[in-house]
């Protein structure tokens, strides 16, 4: 089989050597190298720091010991970035839940016939000013927590997180169609939390 | 009434807006005028409400051709839906703002975690 090396994987290849002969300098350099955006991820997901780094530190003793196994098919960061989120939901759904809101309550309302029960309006394009922007954040956190658990972590994974709507079913363990919906209602609701905040006053 | 007048009244129309005079017209046109009538025909395939439903759908092109065309024809005459599709892709810009924006996106490990991770793995191996 041809070697498959490129540029970016050049340093993977070398890693990973070093990681099966069993080098300490090799582990903590893929710590180092992962862990802060295998972080960054499990923080989104999970409640408090602490769950993110127990969550964190589960993923990486996984992979170790998956190390062998490990194909290359994908970049090690991309790899690992996978069993870190993977870690985060097994460890959420351990949790004890907080009562979840009913999406449905969230969602935008209509009449019989289709119509909208209240027109949308235009959002206000002076929304790069500093001020706002902190205040759209905020909102947008607030938004995100206000979330059915299941549409949080759908919205999360999907539209931050960048997975794709197969990776994305695979990890919810529903199907295709209902993981696409999921990430749908979760924006629509969202779209809801943000609107107050960025609808042009009416004339 | 005349076609692009039509064409302009078509959401009044939809929303029972507009006067008993201007509706019988406005009626009376569509029934008279095959473009008009094919119009009112596409029109009535998608409500508002159907619209927002598969927006995702329609957002990341996953609608059939014919389909999609029934979308921009509605967002043509449904100022509010294009409106509304502007502020479904707003809230996803702005999702992404917010979230890599924030403290959760350093890219440090803490050493104390870096030092439980290898205790760890030295108490295993």
């Amino acid at each position: 089989m041809a070697e498959r090396t490129t540029t970016a994987n050049t340093g993977d290849a070398e890693l990973l050597a070093s990681l099966r002969a069993g080098q300490d300098a090799a582990y903590e350099e893929l710590i180092r190298a992962h862990g802060g955006r295998m972080l960054a991820a499990v923080r989104r997901i999970l409640p408090t720091e602490e769950d993110a780094q127990d969550a964190v530190q589960e993923a990486f003793l996984s992979a170790f010991k998956k190390i062998d196994s490990f194909q290359g098919h994908s970049k090690l960061g991309t790899w690992l970035h996978r069993i870190a989120i993977n870690s985060a939901l097994m460890k959420l759904r351990s949790m004890r839940r907080r009562t979840d809101p009913d999406v449905d309550g969230l969602m935008p309302r209509f009449l019989d016939g289709g119509h909208f029960v209240e027109m949308p309006r235009r959002w206000s394009e002076a929304a790069d000013a500093p001020v706002v922007l902190a205040e759209i954040r905020a909102a947008v956190h607030e938004g995100i927590e206000s979330l059915p658990e299941n549409y949080r972590v759908a919205l999360l994974l999907r539209d931050i997180e960048g997975l794709n709507n197969t990776e994305l079913a695979d990890q919810l363990g529903v199907s295709i169609n209902a993981a696409r919906i999921r990430v749908h209602r979760a924006r629509l609701a969202l779209r809801e939390v943000l609107d107050p905040h960025l609808a042009e006053e009416s004339e | 009434m005349n076609c692009d007048e039509l064409r302009e009244s078509v959401f009044d129309y939809v929303e029972k807006n507009l006067s008993d005079a201007r509706r019988a017209d406005f009626e009376r046109h569509v029934e008279e005028c095959g473009p008009c009538g094919e119009l009112m025909a596409d029109v009535r395939k998608l409500t508002c409400k159907e619209f927002v439903e598969f927006l995702h759908d329609y957002f990341e092109d996953e609608l059939p051709a014919e389909q999609r065309a029934t979308f921009d024809r509605h967002m043509e005459l449904c100022p509010p839906c294009r409106d509304y599709l502007e502020s479904y892709e707003a809230t996803i810009e702005f999702e992404k703002l917010a979230c890599t924006e924030d403290g959760s996106v350093s890219s440090d490990v803490p050493d104390e975690l870096v030092r439980a991770i290898l205790r760890a793995r030295n108490d295993s191996t």
